[in-house]
């Protein structure tokens, strides 16, 4: 069974002066994939993001999504492609009501302000926030902003969505609740890069997990597979399996 | 009707009969600060689609109020072309004006970006205020007095002034509350809140933020030739004069800036209680500054948000400042 | 030539004291990363300080300058302490715009408030003192001149010494850098920030009773020092107390230098583009410290 390759990262690499964040990372993720990217602080797994996303450019290397290159582009036409990223800390459109956040990211496809509105409540049920829709989104909890954060992006109708920790900081209870919402994402036909550093979640979400350390891939595999790679282990100083 | 909308055609109603007042007062005084009212509600309207809905703080919008007097009074001294068509050339110079400014500033962070705006209205008052030949140097200009001649945009009665200016807040408020309910209000409230955010999910910011600064510069360039024709004189101090920039921006601000109705209350506040403290300082010269620089300070310490979120609290309304009212 | 020379070394001068007045612009913007537009008017303050504090007990204008830097490093210590660390502390991290509209207003407000009490008229002082020169070949060299160079250097070199040689400086440094791990550490960052606004006035003090021989005071003239002063900071790049006196100089001698060559007006608008030009071209200043 084929399956087609949605985003891929081809002997990417970034350097800032003199320091080489990342180099010659080269990884897939294909359609209908969970993909999870582990690895230390600081080995440059947002800088992945915010290369494939357009905050940042790459030095070396292309990323194309969906065949097409997309590398060097702004953020606004990645969006509309259908890769749309969330932040590590979560930017929440503070001063704007819920759905008023995620009509945002509804607007994108849907012009006219009913509609925009009426997609963003489908999704914020989706993500569990309509009862809070009317509520200014600075006030919410930290679980209620990273649904915020899931919301916002998926508005947009993504085909890719690119998950940067979307579950630190959640307490056991909210950390499966993000699991279950990320699993019926990927049933409703989005395929999904998570970053994460909680093991335990990460593992059993992701069809595939790549590692990074110091800016460079070290392992590509399936979950049981990464788990048991003498690297891997090594890079974790001393094995870490449950968060 | 809904109750909301019983609501609303009360207030429409009660603030209809307060606006047709002045004009039955038979007072020429009262008409002039009402005049003065409406024009600085008028420039603070203007002023909110940039600073307050996009959320750039620019304290040089006396750059467009001045590009917008200068040039309908130059067209109309110079080539007899009547101020009500000046008005729009004067709209597309500050448009120029406003698109230049922007893409050598807008990207700056806040507070420089307020600096930057600043320093560009100086250097083009500096640039006016130079050139002594086309247009008057400092010593500015006069508009030629025509006494009654409302299609070239004078009068000697001020009620002609006070409707047209009803009419210039009328249209500034029936704008802002199109953008604020349209996809580009709820873009510019998302970049205010956080640009990066904006960006990811497909917000073009910079193109949006530009935007907002030329519809902006336009509106206050027109009210820059209200004012010309009203007070029949302009000079860089004057319209160009950094402290209009800055009182533009405060009157916004304490009103509520990015709401329909702050700019509208900031100058109703402000403006009469200026020519109060004029009067019952007996003269005391900069008292209305002083006392704006107060009322300025008040606000910003006791509600950043302004007068409108003031109200709100008062009649216990959760304070919304979304996008929508 | 020698008028040249004569303008760069006078611009030198000058533009020493305008680095000591965006010295302490450079502090707060640094620490605190709050924007202060009533800045220009606390050198407006501080000059009219040094004036009546000359006036009334016959001081040299020198003698006063501690007086000066009393007086603004207590009013700074105040106003950090009971306006601004109130509102700094109320609003969003990201974006001070609270802090910069209300001292718009305190600007506004300090401004006229000099106007109503003191009325418009410039003041100068007339101090014997200042009408003295030295002269070297062509040049002429007046005694404010000098000491206000000599002043500002030392004061500069000073801060600096402070701020790298002393665990209180270090702490300022530290909480400018990030304050979450400066409180870590032990560092209060409420005193940290009071402190670090008190010392900006109080160097202001000094800038004003070196400026005022120089220069007549009204209830404005810190308007004109004030955007300089903004110049300055962001030519020398946030945060910098070297870059400020670095940039003060530049500035100094380009009006100077500029005035010999364009109109006066002219040579204000310069500045002005100088500022937009280092905005666009070079955010982080010459020697920037702050990623824009």
């Amino acid at each position: 069974m084929t399956s087609t390759t949605l985003l891929e990262f081809d002997g990417v690499g970034k350097s800032f002066g003199g320091l080489r964040a990342i180099d010659n990372v080269s990884f897939t993720v294909n359609d209908g994939e969970i993909v999870g990217l582990i690895g230390p602080n600081g080995a440059g797994k947002t800088t992945l993001f915010s290369m494939a996303s357009g905050f940042l450019k790459p030095t070396d290397g292309q990323i194309r999504f969906q065949g097409k290159r997309v590398d060097g582009f702004d953020p606004p036409h990645i969006c509309r492609a259908g890769l749309v990223r969330t932040f590590q800390i979560v930017k929440p459109f503070g001063e704007m009501t819920v759905i008023e956040n995620a009509m945002v990211g509804a607007f994108l496809h849907h012009a006219r302000p009913q509609e925009a509105r009426e997609v963003a409540a489908r999704v914020l049920q989706q993500v569990g926030l309509g009862a809070r829709q009317e509520q200014v989104a600075k006030t919410l909890t930290l679980s209620g902003r990273k649904r915020l954060e899931v919301a916002k992006a998926l508005a947009t109708h993504p085909k890719l969505l690119l998950l940067d920790e979307v579950m630190a900081g959640l307490t056991g209870v909210e950390t499966a609740e993000m699991l279950e919402l990320i699993q019926s994402l990927r049933a409703s036909g989005v395929s999904i890069l998570v970053i994460e550093h909680n093991m335990k979640a990460v593992m059993s979400l992701s069809n595939k997990i790549v590692v990074i350390q110091y800016g460079k891939k070290i392992a590509e595999g399936t979950p049981v597979e990464v788990a048991n790679d003498p690297q891997v282990i090594s890079a974790y100083l001393g094995g870490e399996h449950a968060a | 009707m809904t109750a909301q909308g019983t609501k609303h055609s009360l207030w429409g109603v009660l603030i209809l009969v307060l606006a047709i007042v002045p004009l039955f007062t038979g007072s020429q005084y009262v008409l002039s600060i009402a005049v003065m009212t409406l024009l600085y509600a008028y420039l603070a309207l203007s002023w909110n689609v940039l600073g307050g809905i996009a959320g750039q703080l620019s304290l040089g919008h006396s750059a467009y109020f001045g590009i917008g007097a200068y040039a309908s009074t130059w067209f109309f001294v110079h080539m007899g072309i009547s101020p009500w068509i000046g008005m729009w050339i004067g709209a597309a110079l500050a448009i120029v004006a406003a698109v230049i400014v922007g893409l050598s500033s807008l990207h700056l962070r806040g507070a420089y970006f307020a600096l930057a705006t600043i320093a560009s209205a100086m250097v083009i008052k500096t640039m006016v205020e130079n050139a002594d030949d086309l247009l008057g140097g400092p010593r500015g200009m006069e508009v030629t007095l025509l006494r009654d001649a409302p299609w070239q945009f004078q009068s000697t009665g001020k009620e002609f002034y006070y409707v047209i200016a009803l009419v210039f807040v009328a249209l500034a408020l029936l704008i802002n509350w199109r953008i604020l309910r349209s996809r580009y209000g709820y873009y510019l409230a998302a970049v205010r809140n956080d640009q990066d955010a904006a960006l990811a999910l497909g917000v073009p910011t910079t193109r949006y933020k530009l935007y907002a600064a030329m519809i902006s510069a336009a509106m206050t360039a027109i009210g820059g030739t209200f004012y010309a024709q009203f007070v029949l004189f302009v000079s860089p101090d004057k319209v160009f004069g950094a402290n209009l920039g800055v009182v533009i921006a405060v009157v916004c601000i304490i009103g509520g800036r990015g709401t329909l109705w702050g700019p509208v209350l900031g100058a109703l506040l402000l403006l009469p209680s200026e020519e109060l403290a004029r009067s019952f300082s007996g003269g005391l010269l900069g008292a209305d500054m002083m006392l704006y620089g107060l009322l300025l300070m008040l606000v910003i310490w006791y509600e950043p948000r302004g007068l409108v979120a003031i109200f709100q609290r008062w009649f216990k309304r959760p304070v919304k400042q979304g996008v929508t009212k | 030539m020698s008028i040249y020379l004569q303008a760069l070394l006078g611009g030198i001068a000058t533009g020493a004291v305008y680095g000591l007045i965006a010295l302490g612009l450079s502090l707060q913007f640094g620490v605190m990363k709050i924007i202060n537009f009533a800045h220009g008017s606390f050198l407006m303050v501080a000059m009219y300080v040094t004036y009546y504090t000359c006036t009334n007990f016959g001081l040299h204008p020198l003698a006063a300058a501690p007086i000066a830097a009393v007086v603004l490093f207590f009013v700074g210590w105040a106003c950090q302490r009971f306006f601004i660390d109130g509102i700094y502390r109320k609003e969003s991290a990201r974006e001070p715009i609270g802090v910069l509209i209300f001292t718009t207003g305190l600007w506004i407000f300090l401004d006229y408030f000099a106007l109503a009490l003191l009325g418009p008229d410039s003041r100068m002082i007339d101090s014997p003192w200042s009408n003295e020169v030295v002269i070297m070949g062509d040049l002429i060299f007046t005694y404010p001149q000098i000491a206000g160079f000599v002043i500002a250097a030392l004061v500069t070199i000073g801060l600096v010494a402070f701020m790298r040689y002393t665990a209180l400086g270090r702490a300022i440094r530290a909480t400018g850098q990030d304050r979450e791990a400066a409180s870590v550490l032990g560092i209060d960052s409420k005193r940290v920030y009071q402190l670090s606004f008190a010392i900006g006035l109080g160097v202001l003090g000094i800038a004003g009773a070196l400026l005022l021989p120089m220069y007549p005071v009204n209830p404005f003239v810190g308007d004109i020092f004030g955007m300089r002063a903004f110049v300055i900071v962001v030519l020398g790049g946030i945060g910098s107390i070297a870059g400020a006196f670095w940039g003060g100089i530049i500035v100094g001698i380009l009006e100077s230098v500029g005035s010999q060559v364009i109109p006066v007006t002219y040579a204000e608008a310069l500045i002005f583009l100088l500022f937009l030009g280092v905005m666009y071209f070079r955010p982080s200043g010459l020697f920037g410290v702050e990623k824009e």
